[in-house]
């Protein structure tokens, strides 16, 4: 019998071998057109260093943060560079295998747009057991339910430039099973030293991802938790991002997300909280 | 019988060359910003005018590599010397070194302005005497940036 941490093993020795064997052979080596003028580095890295207060609420019924921990967020965060392939860090990160960046490979790369094939992590993934116990109140809609592992995923990422915005869509097959899609469109807007960001997303996660992680399957019912084989759903999200030079070493993050699911996610019994409000403020350390 | 060839003669004798021979504009600039150089150290080292001249902040910081730069700098400065002075900016146009004036002072020894700073890169200042024009004091504002330049684009997206 194959336990979860052999199977998520197994997905990374995969997609090791995809992207370092594999891809390169029919990826030949993509230029940027501007690596020889300004970009004349074809390998680059930046380390950063953040800490943030954040204020997120949890989907789950019952869930609420407590512990201070629960509201600091402190990372480490690598950028790096070479040669096509790339590790690039998202502010804030999750425990998940990718540590809440994306890691991939350059197939082709365009003045306007280009093509990776991607990792990362799509669905935060969540342990009812270490919920229950961190949790001052009982919490009987996850007693007993079977752990959600992180959805990471594997799949391709188109890419479209704009002066001052990306639009991005991601598909992505999920090692938990199932597949998503992903639009985000992200505006910079400039003012002074500030960049501003206003983001907005759009994500479907198919049948098997939605099932997996908000359903309830037939051994988990209970007398809180009726059966729930929930079907395909969508998030929404609306995102203002701002950032702010205080020194060469330091600037400054803050952010505010709203996120709105489909009724079909919304309506699981496990779900307590529709819609999520998420709030960070922070600090980034650039080595 | 010696020939004794002195710095001001070496000097003026590097610059006829330059242009007699042909030599870049940028050449024939750069001698003559040295030499206004060594005149500002000429004047300020002079018992009878000390000059301050100073920009804050020296160093305008913004977010990215390339990225325009704003700050309000409080431009301040002082002469032991009353007289018509004139505040310039030092600019590299086309290999040929432009002077634009700022703002100018008559019958004054000292003053301040505030200077809306917008730029990707470094803007010099001088302090000009009006009378003899010429540039008795330089100072500058520098610009860095936080993150380095990178061949990848990148996304931001916080949750």
């Amino acid at each position: 019998m194959f336990s979860k941490s052999v199977m998520t093993g197994t997905y990374q020795l995969l997609f090791l071998l995809v992207t370092f064997i594999a891809v390169p052979a029919f990826a030949a080596d993509p230029q940027h057109e501007n690596e020889t003028t300004v970009f004349d580095k074809t390998f680059s890295w930046q380390a950063m260093g953040g800490m943030s207060g954040i204020y997120q609420q949890s989907q789950l019924k019952g869930v609420k943060p407590s512990e201070f921990e629960d509201y600091l967020n402190i990372s480490l965060l690598l950028d790096v560079y070479y040669k096509g392939f790339f590790i690039q860090s998202n502010h804030r990160r999750s425990d998940a295998v990718t540590l809440g960046g994306e890691i991939g490979y350059e197939l082709i790369v365009k003045d306007n747009w280009e093509l990776d094939i991607i990792t990362k992590t799509y669905v935060q993934g969540y342990q009812p057991r270490e919920l229950i116990k961190n949790s001052d109140l009982a919490i009987a809609t996850l007693a007993g339910l079977q752990e959600r592992d992180s959805g990471e995923g594997l799949g391709f990422r188109y890419s479209h430039f704009y002066e001052d915005a990306i639009l991005s869509v991601d598909v992505a097959a999920l090692i938990t099973d199932g597949w998503v899609a992903d639009i985000f469109y992200s505006k910079l807007l400039p003012y002074r030293n500030w960049d501003i960001y206003l983001g907005v997303g759009l994500t479907h996660y198919s049948a098997q991802v939605t099932d997996y992680f908000v359903g309830v399957n037939k051994d988990e019912v209970s007398e809180m938790r009726s059966f729930y084989k929930p079907g395909s759903s969508y998030k929404a999200q609306l995102e203002v991002f701002a950032r702010y030079p205080i020194s060469q070493k330091w600037s400054f993050n803050g952010g505010i997300t709203q996120s709105y699911y489909s009724a079909s996610y919304n309506n699981s019994p496990l779900i307590g909280q529709q819609h999520l409000t998420q709030v960070m403020l922070g600090v980034l350390y650039v080595f | 019988m010696s020939f004794k060839l002195s710095k001001r003669h070496l000097k003026k004798w590097l610059l006829l060359s330059c242009l007699f021979a042909g030599s870049t504009p940028s050449a024939v600039a750069e001698i003559i910003q040295k030499q206004q150089v060594q005149q500002i150290d000429k004047v300020a080292q002079s018992p009878k005018n000390h000059v301050s001249f100073s920009a804050q902040p020296a160093n305008c910081i913004a977010l990215r590599y390339g990225r325009t730069c704003y700050a309000d700098v409080k431009i301040n400065w002082s002469s032991d010397i009353k007289q018509d002075y004139c505040l310039l900016i030092k600019q590299e146009k086309t290999a040929k070194l432009l002077q634009q004036s700022i703002k100018c002072w008559k019958n004054s020894n000292g003053n301040e302005i505030i200077f809306n700073f917008e730029s990707n890169k470094k803007i010099e200042f001088q302090l000009m005497s009006s009378k003899d024009k010429q540039v008795i004091a330089e100072t500058a504002v520098e610009v860095s940036w936080v993150h380095e330049a990178t061949p990848r684009k990148r996304r931001w997206r916080i949750f």
